[in-house]
């Protein structure tokens, strides 16, 4: 996708081009201009002057798109089995997996004002989902900001599994764009500050985007923040450590925070790992480039 | 209960009921193009809309004669194919009553399209949905409420006209001799007890109706 676009009502400017399918996280703090990108590629703003180009076609006005809004939108004079249905019927697509995958059997028959906040994002979530197609524009504005640790977890792994479509997420919970974001957009005075893959994101440490590295351990995935992560020089037998792993140091990178280590981790595969340690305790264990060291930490797993 | 007044009042509840058929026509996709365009000319059209509600009916009155005379364009018009003059006639009364109470069909019905809120239409459009069925299953069962309360507004406000069509209808028995004008007369030749009658006849009616949305609307409102 290719977009060049402005507001001057709004005051924004972005240009940016993206894969033609994948995820790209959009992060920033509140105000940044976040849900107007998403507006403005979904055609909701009139205002806007410039292009947006997909699948080699030049989007205006509303075009079909899978738009889920920061609060949900429901057609409230139906219950929720009608609300269903009406998307159903332009898409010709089933339901009832992701309606009992996302624990919601139970409302077909409600109104929309007879659910919670947490049960209305779901509703809607199902619904944009439904939607997804081969090559749609999926646009999600904090599409989980309601729900339970369980069902988000649910809800991120149905999203990741979309591979043929383009996803825009924005989302406050960094640690999501981590786990399924191709690219990230980081959107700051509605404008995009930085603009790269997730791993180069991962490690760039910009503003307050905090470093951490992707692993693959015992076949599970994870997402370890360099904060987190510890240096010994041998192994000790601290019950509350998950992960002891042992690494050799091929950066040293004195920081604002610190001191940041870039950590190679040789199983089968090469893997890079960060750990953001303090100046004390990086001269006390007098660490040295090429050292061999252990990396102590407790990890955020999560299935790709 | 005299015969001339039944017949005012008969002559009344066609006036209004005829008054508020035109105007759900006109107004619902008028106050849809004013809850809904983003046009730089809302406000301009707005105003227009709303005027009848601050005008001395008098004036409105003025103006309207000025367009339905026999000698203005649309009176001549009226003439040449009807052959009977537009002022001091039915048809006359109808026009005058629909753009007199036009606001008060309309501006109900724009509160009731906000509601809805122009998100939930973009919604329904971005999922696919094409206009014809957005208005038809989407916007009218919404609104359905509202636009049954604009639309008893209207019919009352009507039944309750007087200056305007003192101005064009005039005071014709069974044409255009409304009810309002009927109690006028009898006030004036000092036939109070049946002003009375008729006066308590438009008062129960119009406490009635308004209680009854009233209280619909708390009704709709703790279902919400």
């Amino acid at each position: 996708m290719k977009v060049a676009i402005q507001n001057s009502k709004f005051n924004y400017s972005y240009q940016f081009t993206t894969n033609t399918s994948g995820i790209i996280g959009v992060y920033g703090i509140s105000g940044s201009g976040k849900s107007s990108l998403l507006d403005a590629l979904a055609g909701y703003d009139d205002n806007m002057i410039g292009t947006i180009e997909f699948n080699g076609k030049s989007r205006s006005g509303i075009t079909q798109s899978c738009y889920m809004n920061q609060s949900p939108i429901l057609f409230e004079h139906w219950t929720i089995e009608q609300n269903l249905n009406f998307v159903k019927k332009y898409h010709n697509q089933p339901y009832d997996e992701l309606l009992k995958l996302l624990e919601c059997e139970h409302l077909l028959t409600a109104y929309p004002r007879q659910l919670s906040g947490g049960e209305k994002q779901r509703i809607t979530l199902i619904r944009t989902l439904v939607q997804i197609k081969k090559n749609s524009l999926v646009l999600l504005d904090e599409p989980f900001s309601a729900l339970d640790i369980s069902i988000r977890k649910k809800a991120l792994n149905l999203l990741s599994q979309n591979k043929n479509c383009l996803i825009f997420l924005v989302t406050h919970e960094i640690s999501e764009l981590y786990q399924v974001a191709d690219e990230i957009l980081y959107i700051k005075n509605n404008a995009i500050a930085l603009h790269e893959n997730s791993e180069i994101c991962m490690a760039s440490g910009f503003e307050n985007l905090p470093i951490a590295s992707k692993l693959i351990l015992e076949n599970k995935h994870h997402i370890i923040y360099a904060d987190n992560v510890s240096i010994s020089l041998m192994v000790n037998n601290k019950s509350s450590i998950q992960h002891q792993l042992p690494v050799k140091i091929t950066t040293i990178k004195i920081t604002k925070k610190g001191v940041l280590l870039v950590l190679e981790y040789d199983s089968k595969i090469k893997q890079h790992l960060y750990a953001q340690i303090t100046l004390d305790s990086f001269n006390k264990l007098k660490l040295e480039k090429t050292q061999r060291v252990i990396a102590n930490f407790k990890a955020l797993s999560y299935h790709d | 209960m005299l015969t001339t007044d039944l017949s005012s009042l008969w002559l009344s509840f066609k006036l209004a009921t005829v008054t508020v058929l035109i105007l759900l026509f006109i107004g619902i996709p008028l106050a849809k193009w004013l809850a809904f365009s983003r046009s730089r000319f809302i406000p301009f059209v707005n105003s227009i809309v709303v005027l009848p509600l601050v005008l001395p009916p008098t004036v409105l009155g003025f103006y309207l004669l000025s367009v339905m005379r026999n000698d203005s364009w649309l009176g001549s018009l009226f003439l040449k194919f009807t052959d009977s003059q537009l002022i001091f006639s039915f048809t006359g009364l109808v026009i005058a009553s629909v753009v007199y109470s036009l606001p008060f069909v309309v501006q109900p019905m724009i509160a009731t399209f906000n509601t809805i809120g122009l998100n939930t239409l973009r919604t329904a459009q971005s999922i696919g949905a094409n206009k014809r069925t957005i208005f038809w299953k989407i916007i009218l069962p919404l609104s359905k409420n509202g636009i049954i309360s604009a639309a008893i507004l209207g019919f009352v406000h009507t039944l309750g006209e007087f200056g305007v069509v003192l101005m064009i209808g005039g005071n014709i028995p069974n044409q255009t001799r409304v009810v309002s004008i009927e109690i006028f007369n009898h006030v004036e030749s000092l036939e109070l007890e049946h002003a009375n009658h008729l006066s308590l006849i438009l008062l129960t009616l119009s406490f009635a109706v308004i209680f009854w949305m009233n209280s619909n609307n708390k009704n709709s409102q703790i279902a919400r």
